[in-house]
């Protein structure tokens, strides 16, 4: 049985440090997850929360045989799909001080507090480019990419948190490559525009 | 190359092929430099989507949610840190479009007059609304609609907020 399967386990039988640990292991996953959904830190951490108070309440109706990293961000990716769904949902393009986010995507930063060597400014450009590209498909394919290459979850896991089929997962995850492949190659450096347009992308 | 071979580089790089889906990929890759080379920039995306990072989920997050809990489990319309959650902002910026909107109306209204005999109603279609309400309030007649289903749940959820806390 695994760690976070004890744990739920041991909340279930009233642990609130089980729970506590549980924030602990999956709070930032689950937050950068979010934050690449709604494309807003302050109101992403809003659902970090809300996701981890559908948990305690719902408990008693987590069964183990799934695994607890399906079931949380199945609860997460309702969260935010309600959250995009509301018709006076905060935009990046609400706040005059988000420009340069609308025009390249969530300015995240590295998490690193190493000083800017070589490759930490290659990474950041990289990431900078990756970041933007990323932010620009479509969001069930944002979201069925990132559970795929980030949290490792299989077709049917990502199937039951998109609320969608397995064949849909398949082609969301493909489609979602193939844009990107466009601004990145193979070497992890960011195409350049002239490259990109060759690629058939708009960068 | 196929979009079914890129499909299948696709559907490998996610563990999702089979035994025997996995050999006969293996073999197509062994002699094709092109389905190598394609195989190498669709991983290079899940490497690059790896490396994006974000934020880290700190310990005032804990606090916030801890918070909430001792509330008993808090109310269902999430918070932000300034204790003004989305539903709370949203209310708000439609309490003041709404205030706007009764503002540029009662204008509309003096300017007419409330019974004035010499109008016809076309003064009403000289008022430079735009210049008075923000652009955004001016929304298709569906947008309309969803807007005040949105105020009217808005409501209920703060009546029961209040109700819940008295």
């Amino acid at each position: 049985m695994d760690d976070d399967v004890q744990l739920m386990q041991a909340f279930q039988n009233g642990d609130e440090q089980a729970f506590e640990a549980l924030f602990d292991r999956w709070a930032t996953r689950l937050l950068r997850f979010l934050v690449r959904m709604v494309k807003d830190t302050a109101v992403a951490e809003e659902l970090v929360q809300e996701t981890f108070l559908r948990v305690h309440r719902a408990r008693e109706r987590y069964s183990p045989e799934a695994r607890f990293s399906t079931w949380l961000f199945t609860i997460a990716g309702n969260a935010a799909r309600n959250e995009l769904r509301r018709p006076f949902r905060r935009h990046a393009h609400d706040r005059p001080d988000d420009g340069a986010a609308n025009d390249e995507g969530p300015t995240l930063q590295l998490v690193s507090d190493a000083p800017a060597t070589d490759d930490v400014a290659h990474a950041r450009r990289v990431g900078d480019a990756v970041d933007a590209a990323f932010a620009r498909i479509p969001e069930r394919q944002r979201a069925a990419l990132w559970l795929s290459a980030v949290e490792g979850q299989s077709y049917a896991e990502i199937a039951r948190a998109l609320d969608t089929s397995e064949k849909s997962v398949k082609a969301l995850v493909h489609r979602a490559r193939v844009s990107l492949s466009k601004f990145v190659t193979p070497e992890g450096e960011p195409v350049s525009p002239a490259a990109t347009a060759e690629r058939g992308g708009s960068a | 190359m196929t979009s079914q071979q890129e499909e299948r580089l696709s559907a490998h790089l996610d563990g999702a092929l089979s035994l025997e889906e996995e050999a006969a990929l293996s073999a197509e890759l062994a002699a094709s430099p092109q389905l190598r080379a394609r195989l190498a920039e669709l991983a290079a995306v899940d490497e690059a989507v790896r490396a994006m990072g974000g934020p880290v989920a700190g310990e005032d997050l804990k606090q916030r949610l801890r918070a909430r809990l001792t509330e008993g489990d808090g109310p269902a319309v999430p918070r932000s840190p300034a204790g003004r959650g989305p539903a709370r902002r949203r209310f708000g910026r439609l309490a003041a479009s709404a205030a706007l909107a009764a503002s540029a109306l009662l204008v509309v209204w003096l300017a007419v007059g409330p019974e004035s005999p010499e109008s016809d109603g076309s003064e009403l279609v000289q008022i430079p609304l735009t210049e008075t309400i923000p652009e955004d309030f001016l929304v298709a007649s569906d947008e309309a609609d969803r807007e005040v289903i949105e105020v009217l749940d808005l409501l209920a959820v703060l009546d029961e907020l209040e109700e819940g806390s008295s």
